[in-house]
């Protein structure tokens, strides 16, 4: 049952890859006129909401809302912007993402263990990027970007021992599983804040949704997963434990 | 109360005709005008009961950390009904006064307490701009995870990691739309409490013999709510006279 519908959302992704490719080609508006990035004008507004028509609702839904013709296909659903938690986020804890973040999801797309869900969109000026950025905010009603967060200096030395004790005693074990391949006891009962089920991240299928490298598994560790199961240790554990707990799921994801 | 049991409840005595459901969007008020002497100032007080059907509650298997949580199964709080059947645990709020009495520190700062695999207490209310303090007395992992709790769709707020006994974190509230916090534990599923937060002082929580009393209400039209985590929000309208005590004994379901 599962497996095909996995399936059937791959199928689907392939074309509208193609699609959004093809849509690309064809917006070429020029931006030339823009010289401050984080002027929001009138054009760049419209821009974006032309764009995130083409591309985007089909997945977000017209008006953002997670409900696009396709959305149904997708676990974890497309993100309802309106709600205003986002995932993959390098400002303080409860503070709205970078422009950057939205930026490099776009650019990324979301990928993890169980497979791809949001294609990679690496066509994109970088005004259409700031343009699509711009409608999310609009959506999401932040009146500002969050501010990206000032991640302590990374340790010199990896400690994989320190790492792996950390993983057990900070309860990592309990959902991510003894190895990390999101088996742990708490791993099939969980759900997201739209109540439907979500899977902790499986680390040795080498494939995390907001990125790979030790700063971006830093972020996660520290600022938690918003909207799913995946709290955040920065309140309570320290940075330098958070660096080796990244640095040793990392290597997990590395193997 | 015994948390490992499961909670049913029978019915109680009549219900209030003019209750109304709604889930109208939280419209924060002009701002509260906080003054020193209210002229007249008047009583709401009374006592709730349940006359609705019995309530079946999930129960969860304890899987791990027994030495703190227990064995066994444990069901969320729920109803907590008394043997007459009188009804905890339901907020009661005045909704609509402009100018009234002053807030008090307590209702700034509120406390969240993880304890034997549950959270304390399991209702609370709270200022609009509050903030908690979220302490952990359980040698276990736990994480408290909020919701905003808005219109049937809930959102985020804050979820973290207490790893240990001891922790201690303060949030502030910044709900985007509702007015109501649901928290819940993902390592111990039964674990469920609630803050329910207001513009204005003129609010109560029944205590487990279903009473309640909210002093020092200038007379005027007011809204009354009645919200429950497991009944939701009833409201019906209120008119307060000058120097009234009024007196309300209801029944909800
Ligand atoms: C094929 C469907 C699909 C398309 C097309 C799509 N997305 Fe997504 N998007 C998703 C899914 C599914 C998620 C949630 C994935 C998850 O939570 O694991 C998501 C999440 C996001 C997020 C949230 C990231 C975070 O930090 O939480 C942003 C931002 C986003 N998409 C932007 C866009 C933009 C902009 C476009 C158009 C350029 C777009 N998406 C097109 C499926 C899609
Ligand atoms: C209560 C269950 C739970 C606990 C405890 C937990 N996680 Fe997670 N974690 C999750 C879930 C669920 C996700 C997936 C979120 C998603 O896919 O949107 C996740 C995601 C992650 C990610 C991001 C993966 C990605 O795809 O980008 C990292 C990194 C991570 N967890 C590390 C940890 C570490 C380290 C610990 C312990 C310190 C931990 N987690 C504890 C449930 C948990």
């Amino acid at each position: 049952m599962h497996s095909h519908r996995r399936n059937r959302t791959r199928l689907r992704l392939r074309k509208i890859i193609y699609l959004a490719g093809s849509i690309l080609l064809g917006s070429s508006i020029s931006l030339s006129a823009q010289t401050d990035d984080n002027a929001i004008t009138p054009e760049l507004t419209r821009l974006g909401k032309q764009l995130y028509t083409a591309n985007c609702a089909i997945c977000h839904g017209p008006d953002g809302m997670g409900d696009g013709v396709l959305a149904n296909e997708f676990v974890p659903r497309p993100r309802n912007f309106t709600i205003g938690n986002f995932k993959f986020n390098s400002s303080e804890i409860g503070e709205p993402p970078t422009r950057a973040d939205l930026i490099k999801t776009i650019e990324r797309g979301i990928e993890g263990s169980s497979g791809r869900s949001m294609p990679a969109f690496t066509d994109f000026t970088s005004s259409e990027k700031i343009a699509l950025a711009e409608i999310i905010r609009q959506f999401a009603e932040f009146d500002a970007y969050g501010a990206p967060f000032d991640i302590p200096r990374k340790p010199r030395r990896t400690d994989r021992r320190k790492g792996r004790a950390l993983y057990t005693s900070l309860g990592c074990v309990a959902c991510h599983g003894e190895t990390g391949q999101g088996d742990g006891e708490l791993a099939s009962g969980l759900e997201d804040e739209n109540s439907e089920p979500i899977q902790p991240a499986n680390f040795v299928s080498g494939k995390l949704k907001g990125g790979s490298n030790a700063t971006d598994i830093w972020l996660r560790i520290y600022g938690g997963v918003n909207g799913t199961p995946m709290p955040s240790f920065g309140q309570n554990v320290s940075a330098s434990d958070i660096w080796q707990l990244a640095f040793y799921i990392e290597s997990i994801a590395k193997n | 109360m015994l948390l490992n049991r499961r909670q049913t409840v029978l019915g109680g005595v009549s219900a209030l005709a003019s209750f109304s459901l709604g889930s109208h969007a939280y419209a924060q008020a002009t701002a509260y005008q906080e003054i020193d002497r209210i002229p007249n100032a008047s009583t709401v007080k009374g006592r709730l009961s349940y006359n609705g059907p019995e309530i079946e509650v999930r129960e969860y298997q304890v899987s791990k950390d027994h030495a703190i949580c227990g064995t066994g199964t444990r069901a969320p709080t729920a109803l907590r009904v008394s043997d007459e059947g009188y009804l905890g645990d339901c907020v009661v709020e005045i909704r609509g006064v402009s100018a009234g009495k002053p807030w008090q520190d307590v209702f700034s700062n509120g406390k969240i307490y993880q304890i034997d695999c549950s959270f304390q207490p399991y209702v609370q209310i709270l200022r609009h701009s509050a903030f908690v303090e979220v302490i952990n007395y359980d040698e276990l992992f736990h994480n408290i995870h909020a919701y905003e709790m808005f219109n049937g769709v809930r959102r985020q707020m804050f979820n973290f990691a207490q790893p240990k006994a001891g922790d201690v974190d303060r949030i502030d509230l910044k709900f985007r739309r509702g007015n109501t916090l649901m928290i819940d534990c993902n390592a111990h599923n039964w674990m469920e409490a609630y803050v329910y937060t207001s513009v204005t002082p003129y609010f109560a929580v029944t205590s487990l013999d279903g009473n309640f009393e909210i002093p020092e209400i200038p007379s005027g039209n007011y809204e009354l709510i009645v919200w429950h985590p497991v009944l939701g929000r009833k409201s019906a309208n209120i008119s307060v006279a000058p120097n009234d005590e009024l007196n309300l004994t209801f029944a909800i379901s």
